[in-house]
């Protein structure tokens, strides 16, 4: 069985070590992308299972990235988790109105984020907390 | 003004007075033809009353008389002021000169003797009526003017008066700052006050005769038509002007009209104050301006505080995203296996990046407090769900510290009308408290049930059996930045904002929350929540409007039917 693609976009390098590490370590494969233009090429050229997406980006807004994600066909079935360090209060209502499927509040806990990816990329192996 | 007077012609009354009949009827007959009025009288006493009632023109009058005589009726008439103007004409005998002066001494006018010629008798008659009707006349009109003199004396004095009164009523309207202007209905100005010509800088003199609202070039805030519409209606009108003055400038007044109307009713003249508030409009509107400002610098503040705080929380996030991950990653040995003591330190860093993370959580959650951005949405929460999410939240803390969660609910324990994150918050913010607080191998227990004093709410429990809390300190516990200044629990750490946050939240829920120190050892921290029933939905409802009962019961069956 492969591995699960998942395309992270982020623009902070120290964080994208660490997905690239902890992720890697959990048998996903990683794709990087630092801003919203790359976010938009990276996605086309991978095609991953899954995007997880920070909302604070230079060169575009994470909400401006994830209604273009949504808006092309093809790259609208990726299931996208928004990530950020803003704050949760009206940023997670938005994100998930406009079509991400999950929002993680930084800095997460690894089996929060670990739950979330196996329930959206269908490896129900870790219990999955209640969403609210 | 002065007027002949109306004497009218009447024929002239002639009163002839002898004691003997045929002297009488003599006279009679010889004055019959100067068309006279002729009476006549017998004795003196007679003579007097007939002149007291008749007031007759002329006397003839016969001297020698039995009982009261001639000169004796002489005398009374010319003494009364009634009758001292009627001439008297003394009938006495030939040659008889004592009787003659005797008699004109007394005061009559003419005399005639015995026998009297008749020639002589009309022309006496005739000349002294002449001279009665003259006398009359003068006297009449003498009469009138005096009368018109003393009229127009009072009149002049009146007049005088009333200019006193003018005068003053000018001074003191003159003594007004206010402008006072008096114009007639075709806006021609009648009276310019002294406080006029200060505010506008016309004189009097060359204000009066000119229309005002061309001279003061008038703007009204409503249509003039409406200003004279309001004033004819009600015989005043109030409002605020802009004038220009003499020199151009504009003075914004406040204008009081008043209706004058003469007697018939027909408006004549309209008097106005003008009361000059440029100073207090200008005063207003640089007030509203700096109000405005101000409003603004407090938005612009609220908006920077917003901002700065997600800035910061972004800022302070972001760190400590990596420092987590890479710890995580250490812990999880997937860089290499770590030594008991380099996982113990990891353990160490975990734990600190924790408080960190709660400690950005609270200033953010009193900020939103502060700015009221946090939303409390009401709707039924099930306790028991709360306490056992709260559980799952702090069992790796709890376990860490070896303390035990336990609770204890009674069943058919009704929800709260709550807010289902916020009393979960709550609960958070106590059990970590308690916990904190407890020594190790302690135990935390939740207690619920309806309160005893009114069972519209639920009462909540969190009780440890640590040090418990001073009863000083418990009166400031939620204040906000409260930290205990003791410096034995080292242990505790923290901005001190969490039970400020956990009372703001339960009030703004509609509770209370307290704390004391329980009798054992340790302290209950405890609160209120509205318990959900029918009424705590409908009950404003039905405060609010008056519904009647049928209503009420579709309501309460739609409300039931909800749960």
């Amino acid at each position: 069985m492969t591995n699960k693609k998942i395309l992270i976009v982020e623009d902070d390098a120290d964080v994208r070590l660490g997905y690239q590490v902890f992720l890697k370590a959990n048998h996903y494969d990683t794709f990087f992308a630092a801003d919203g233009v790359s976010a938009m090429s990276e996605a086309r050229k991978h095609q991953p299972d899954l995007i997880i997406l920070d909302l604070g980006l230079p060169a575009g807004d994470g909400f401006v990235v994830l209604e273009r994600l949504l808006a092309l066909t093809h790259l609208s079935l990726i299931p996208v988790l928004v990530v950020s360090a803003r704050e949760a209060l009206g940023n997670k209502e938005r994100a998930l109105k406009a079509g991400a499927k999950a929002y993680l509040q930084k800095p997460w806990n690894d089996h929060e984020l670990l739950s979330i990816l196996g329930q959206l990329l269908g490896q129900p192996e870790l219990p999955v907390p209640q969403p609210r | 003004m002065s007027r002949i007077p109306d004497i009218g012609y009447h024929p002239a009354r002639v009163l002839i007075v002898d004691d003997e009949r045929h002297n009488r009827q003599l006279m009679e007959v010889m004055l019959t033809p100067e068309g006279l009025l002729l009476q006549t009288a017998a004795t003196g006493e007679e003579a007097l009353a007939m002149v007291a009632r008749e007031r007759p023109d002329l006397i003839l009058l016969d001297i020698m008389m039995p009982g009261m005589d001639g000169y004796e009726v002489v005398a009374h008439i010319k003494g009364s002021l009634a009758s001292k103007n009627i001439p008297i004409i003394m009938i006495t005998a030939l040659g008889d000169r004592d009787a003659r002066i005797r008699g004109l001494n007394a005061g009559a006018e003419d005399f005639l003797t015995k026998p009297v010629d008749r020639i002589e008798l009309c022309v006496r008659v005739r000349n002294l009526l002449r001279l009665k009707a003259y006398g009359d006349y003068f006297d009449k009109y003498s009469q009138m003017l005096e009368g018109e003199v003393v009229s127009r004396t009072a009149d002049l004095a009146e007049r005088i008066k009333q200019a006193a009164i003018l005068s003053e009523q000018a001074a003191l309207l003159d003594l007004a700052q206010d402008a006072i202007v008096v114009r007639d209905m075709r806006n021609r100005i009648l009276f310019w006050s002294r406080g006029a010509e200060v505010m506008y800088g016309w004189l009097s003199t060359e204000a009066v005769g000119r229309n005002t609202h061309e001279l003061l070039k008038t703007e009204f805030a409503e249509p003039s038509e409406q200003i004279e519409v309001t004033l004819l209606r009600q015989g005043q009108w109030e409002g605020e002007a802009i004038h220009h003055r003499r020199d151009g400038t504009r003075v914004c007044v406040a204008s009081r009209w008043a209706l004058q109307r003469d007697p018939d009713g027909a408006p004549v003249r309209i008097l106005t104050i003008n009361s000059d508030i440029t100073d207090r409009k200008q005063a207003e509107s640089e007030r509203k301006a700096a109000e405005e400002a101000l409003e603004q610098i407090r938005k612009d503040e609220m908006r920077f505080k917003d901002e700065f705080l997600s800035h910061v929380s972004h800022e302070l996030r972001s760190p400590l995203t990596a420092i987590k991950q890479f710890t995580t990653i250490l812990l999880g040995g997937l860089a290499g296996e770590l030594n008991k003591e380099q996982h113990e330190y990891q353990e160490i860093v975990l734990k600190n990046v924790r408080q960190l993370q709660s400690m950005i959580d609270d200033l953010l959650e009193v900020t939103r407090l502060q700015t009221g951005k946090l939303t409390i949405e009401l709707e039924n929460v099930s306790v028991s769900n709360a306490v056992s999410d709260s559980f799952n939240t702090l069992q790796e803390t709890a376990r860490a510290k070896g303390v035990t969660l336990s609770s204890d609910l009674p069943p058919g324990l009704p929800s709260a009308h709550a807010d289902q994150t916020r009393v979960r918050q709550i609960l958070i913010i106590l059990l970590d408290n308690a916990i904190k607080f407890s020594p190790p191998g302690g135990a935390v227990h939740v207690q619920a049930r309806l309160l005893d004093e009114d069972p519209h709410f639920l009462l909540l429990e969190v009780s440890d059996n640590g040090c418990g809390i001073s009863p000083e300190i418990a009166e400031r516990i939620f204040e906000r930045l409260f930290q205990e200044s003791e410096p034995i629990k080292a242990s505790r750490k923290g901005l001190g904002l969490g039970l400020y946050i956990g009372k703001e939240l339960v009030t703004r829920q509609g509770g209370q929350i307290w704390v004391k120190r329980r009798t054992e050892q340790g302290s209950t921290f405890s609160f209120t929540l509205p318990a959900f029933s029918v009424n705590s939905v409908i009950g404003p409802l039905i405060e609010t409007s008056n519904l009647d009962e049928s209503l009420t019961v579709a309501l309460i069956s739609e409300v039931a039917n909800r749960d």
